[in-house]
């Protein structure tokens, strides 16, 4: 019985990612579809020969610090759904805040103005020096 | 010759052109060492800001940035691992290293020294040799193309030593994914999946900003408690015995990147990865590699900075950009009524030749600047991990998002770093990506484009150059092979 | 105790950013324009796109009286920054750059919503010529023989191009009609590596912009066979046009400006009448020449019916391409 470790669970999704560009196969003309084709199999080959093959053993790095790395990157992905919805200054801002508090800075005065030192020297450097209109907000917009 | 270059001389050490060119190096390290931006895009700002400028006042500013980028990427990929631009990837496994072992100063110094010796001596090619040498850039056609294509690739199997199915897989999942978006013969938009923001594919910077910040920052969170404690600082120190004994590599490393510069498609990052690989090849203590050797930095500074001087060669004399950054000089160029070709040199001498000799003033600037930036930037490793880590999200997501202004980068950035953070987790090698995603395109188009030309593939190997660059490929690939064999006799 | 006041502080800081921004709002309108207006261009900063743009837009600042900010939507092929600028309010604050090809868009890729009813054209700037070049090793030198050339050896005479469904690939399907012809395609990514191959034997014949080709003809390495406007070209008069060497053949891509749909009609006319002043503005025409930049002026009802026939003429060539 072959063990289910995370390395062949990484497989399995990058091996259902391959078929997903497999569908898409049969719609791409002649002349376009020879190159990647020859990559698509190369590709399969591969992840079932990494699937079959006697697995290393997986380095684990505890629960909690699982769960740290969770939250945070979800955090993250809150943060760039927030960008188009409230805004880069709101959403950074808030972001940074959260990401700090998690992860336990000290609260001292570094905890309070750095947030708002690094969103507002980011906005104007770009919208002021690099003329790069950061993302506004649908819902809700702040623009200085 | 002589007296342009007396007109250069003049034209670049006046106290305004002196200061444009310490402003673009200044604002140049910072945008390559910070992750997320590039060198690239830090040109590209730019140029409507050398609007205003004397044409060679601009020329000399946007030199600055552009030099002063391909060596700003370094600094974060010695000292956080986050190589600030894919040309500073190869340095990442050498610099973090070497932190690691308190040598931070000294991986910075030989950093900052291997830079402005690859940016001067290309500067100096650009000076002497850009005619003679531009006929490189027109020799090389779609079939030698496959072959710089292919032996880039082949630096993959250097970099997943050890386990080379994974690096193998994690190259060609990666060349496919270089195929999303209009393919180069029709222009039909492949596996968009009706999507029409992937018309034009995945951002390759965004991919690897991603790839290569945020599992940095996952690792930085992992190691709470010793974690925390901040790396010590080290003095900036220059061996110089070290330094010496690696001139063969210098040459060797130098030439490789003004090539690689020369030729179009290949920027600074294949330079790098490409010397890097020979440098391992030839060294006597490959062993020390990825352990902190500094022959490896050397090599893929001189190859990266290398690349600047030469890429201007066949950009200013046939009009031909030999990288990105080179693309978007020439735009600047176009706007200042500097318009490319083999007349620009009569015909706009004191600025296309004070733009020359700046250009070599720059990169001797570049070793100070860069000196006492390091001495700065070395502070960083004392940051608390908690705010860096938040620092380099928000660098990642804003850096990623300016390049095209579109959103879609930026969560092209975020998966990429998640998937990164598992594959770095089961131990697959992230550099593949770098080079499949920016070989891939070249590669494919210039197989295409073979095939156009003869229907029969075997006749490329009429073409000099093809087989002079698939030599260089079969001995590259089996010199280890050779060198072992030398030894054994030797012991016999 | 002393968090808490530093607490205070910072809300009293965003709270008084937020103030002044709301303050500022509020104050009453006066004519077309009054604040900020963003231009969207969706190729890379330095592109012919981007550096024509910029040059007229310095000008309009002038006769306008605002600042423009541009944008470089450059993702998916362009086709994001059409799509945000087909989207964006139609209030003239957000206008864009347009080339002749775009409003097809939708047949070629998937999913893309924008239409040739999606923009309100405001006025043509300029109209770039192609040149024809031929390599050393063809022996092309004109029209003539060019044509010759692919009738002995039909679809195998080698066609560089800058790139599929772009001005070049059009230029090439219009030709192939026109003289009854076929040729074999090579697409390279972008004009100027088209030229390279040109220049390095690696390909006949290629039909880049004038700006892409010039240096590599002035170095001898191609050889100039015509330009594809109605008139000959300032800089490079030795080089007749595609007319003159009895083709009646012409193609140009031209630039334009327009804004997103339903843009009122006085919007537009004091637009026009800017761009208008811009392009007859001698210290314009000046550094536009330098900047290779082939200034045509069409506004007005002219352009508006010029952008649908446009749109038909492209449509039909691209369907036909697809077949």
């Amino acid at each position: 019985m072959k063990k289910l470790t995370g390395n062949r669970v990484f497989l399995l999704v990058s091996a259902l990612v391959l078929f997903a560009f497999s569908t898409q196969l049969s719609k791409i003309p002649q002349g376009a579809k020879e190159y990647p084709l020859v990559l698509l199999i190369v590709s399969f080959i591969t992840v079932v020969l990494l699937f079959i093959k006697p697995q290393q053993p997986e380095e684990t790095i505890g629960k909690e610090n699982a769960l740290r790395i969770f939250i945070f990157a979800i955090l993250t992905a809150i943060s760039i759904f927030l960008l188009t919805k409230i805004g880069y200054i709101l959403a950074t801002l808030s972001f940074v805040y959260a990401g700090l508090w998690y992860l336990k800075l000290k609260k001292n005065l570094v905890f309070y103005l750095f947030p708002i030192i690094l969103t507002l020297s980011m906005y104007f450097l770009f919208t002021r020096v690099l003329s790069v209109i950061l993302p506004m907000g649908t819902w809700f917009s702040l623009t200085l | 010759m002589w007296e342009n270059i007396l007109l250069g001389l003049q034209g670049a050490f006046t106290l305004e052109n002196l200061l444009f060119e310490f402003i673009g190096v200044v604002i140049g390290i910072i945008f390559g060492a910070l992750p997320g931006f590039s060198a690239t895009m830090g040109v590209a700002v730019f140029v409507p800001f050398s609007y205003v400028l004397e044409p060679g006042a601009a020329m000399l500013l946007l030199s600055g940035v552009y030099c002063g980028g391909v060596y700003g990427g370094s600094i974060p990929a010695v000292l956080i691992g986050i190589p600030g631009t894919p040309a500073s990837v190869p340095t990442s496994f050498e610099g973090r290293a070497l932190v690691r072992k308190g040598r931070s100063g000294e991986a910075l110094a030989t950093v900052t020294l291997a830079s402005a010796f690859g940016g001067f001596m290309s500067a100096l090619a650009l000076l002497f040799f850009a005619p003679l040498l531009a006929i490189v850039a027109l020799k090389v056609g779609p079939p030698e193309q496959v072959m710089i294509a292919i032996f880039g690739l082949s630096v993959v199997s250097m970099l997943s030593e050890g386990n080379m199915l994974k690096g193998i897989f994690v190259a060609f999942i990666s060349l496919l994914f270089a195929t999303v978006g209009q393919d180069p013969m029709l222009g039909f938009p492949r596996f968009t999946f009706g999507n029409f923001m992937l018309t034009g594919g995945f951002e390759t910077v965004s991919i690897l900003i991603g790839l290569f910040s945020l599992p940095e920052v996952f690792k930085m969170l992992e190691s709470s408690k010793e974690g925390q404690k901040a790396s010590k600082v080290s003095r900036m120190y220059l061996n110089w015995k070290e330094n010496f004994a690696n001139w063969f590599n210098y040459i060797r490393s130098t030439v490789i990147g003004i090539v690689i510069g020369i030729i179009p498609a290949a920027g600074p990052d294949i330079a790098a990865f490409l010397s890097y690989n020979e440098a391992k090849k030839a060294s006597k203590h490959p062993e020390l590699y990825g352990d902190g050797s500094t022959e490896g930095i050397i090599a893929s500074e001189a190859a990266n900075n290398g690349v600047t001087g030469g890429s201007l060669i066949p950009l200013l004399t046939l009009s031909i950009p030999g990288s990105a950054p080179a693309a978007i000089f020439l735009g600047a160029m176009i706007i200042h009524g500097l318009r490319p070709g083999p007349l620009l040199f009569t015909q706009h001498a004191a600025t296309v030749y004070t733009l020359l000799v700046g250009f070599a003033v720059v990169n001797i600037m570049l070793f100070f600047v860069g000196w006492v930036f390091c001495r700065f930037a070395g502070k960083i490793l004392v940051i608390p991990k908690q705010i860096l880590a938040v620092i380099i999200v928000v660098l990642a997501s804003v850096g990623s998002f300016s390049i095209q202004q579109s959103m879609m980068d930026v969560v092209t950035m975020y998966v990429s770093g998640i998937i990164g953070y598992f594959m770095l987790k089961y131990n697959y090698p992230l550099s593949p990506v770098a080079l499949a995603l920016l070989l891939g395109p070249m590669l494919e188009e210039s197989l295409t484009l073979t095939n156009t030309m003869y229907s029969n593939f075997f006749m490329i190997f009429t073409r000099p150059l093809t087989v002079v660059f698939l030599l260089f490929i079969i001995v590259s690939l089996f010199w280890p092979l050779i060198k072992k064999q030398f030894k054994k006799r030797k012991a016999v | 105790m002393k968090n808490r006041m530093v607490l205070a502080l910072v809300i009293l800081l965003v709270g008084a950013f937020l103030f002044a921004n709301g303050s500022a709002e509020t104050q009453s309108a006066p004519a077309y324009p009054n604040k900020t207006i963003q231009m969207i261009v969706p190729y890379g900063a330095g592109g012919g796109a981007d550096i024509s743009v910029r040059l007229v837009t310095k000008y309009l600042e002038k006769e306008l009286g605002q600042k423009f900010v541009i944008q470089n939507v450059s993702g998916g092929s362009g086709t994001i920054g059409f799509t945000q600028l087909a989207n964006a309010k139609a209030d003239g604050y957000t206008l864009g750059y347009f080339s002749s090809t775009q409003t097809n868009d939708g047949l070629l890729f998937e999913g893309i919503k924008y239409d040739n009813t999606s923009f309100t054209p405001i006025s043509m700037y300029a109209s770039d010529p192609h040149i024809v070049i031929a390599s050393k090793s063809s022996g092309i030198t004109n029209m003539k023989q060019l044509i010759e050339a692919a009738k002995k050896n039909p679809g195998s005479l080698t066609f560089g191009l800058g790139g599929a469904w772009t001005s070049h690939d059009f230029l090439r399907m219009n030709l192939e009609s026109a003289a009854g012809v076929t040729f074999k395609r090579m697409v390279f990514q972008g004009g100027a590596a088209a030229v390279t191959a040109v220049a390095g034997n690696n390909c006949s014949v290629a039909v880049p912009f004038v700006s892409e080709a010039l240096a590599q003809i002035e170095a001898g390495n191609v050889v100039p066979i015509a330009i594809s406007s109605s008139e000959r070209y300032a800089l490079a008069n030795q080089i007749p046009t595609i007319k003159e060497s009895g083709f009646d053949f012409e193609h140009t891509m031209w630039r334009a400006f327009v804004g997103p749909a339903g843009l009122s009609a006085d919007i537009v006319k004091v637009l026009d009448a800017a761009i208008g002043k811009v392009m007859s503005d001698s210290e314009f025409l000046k550094e536009a020449q330098a900047a290779g930049i082939f200034t045509r002026y069409i506004g007005g009802s002219e352009f508006a019916a010029f952008y649908e026939e446009n749109h038909q003429l492209y449509k039909k060539l691209i369907e036909t391409a697809l077949k």
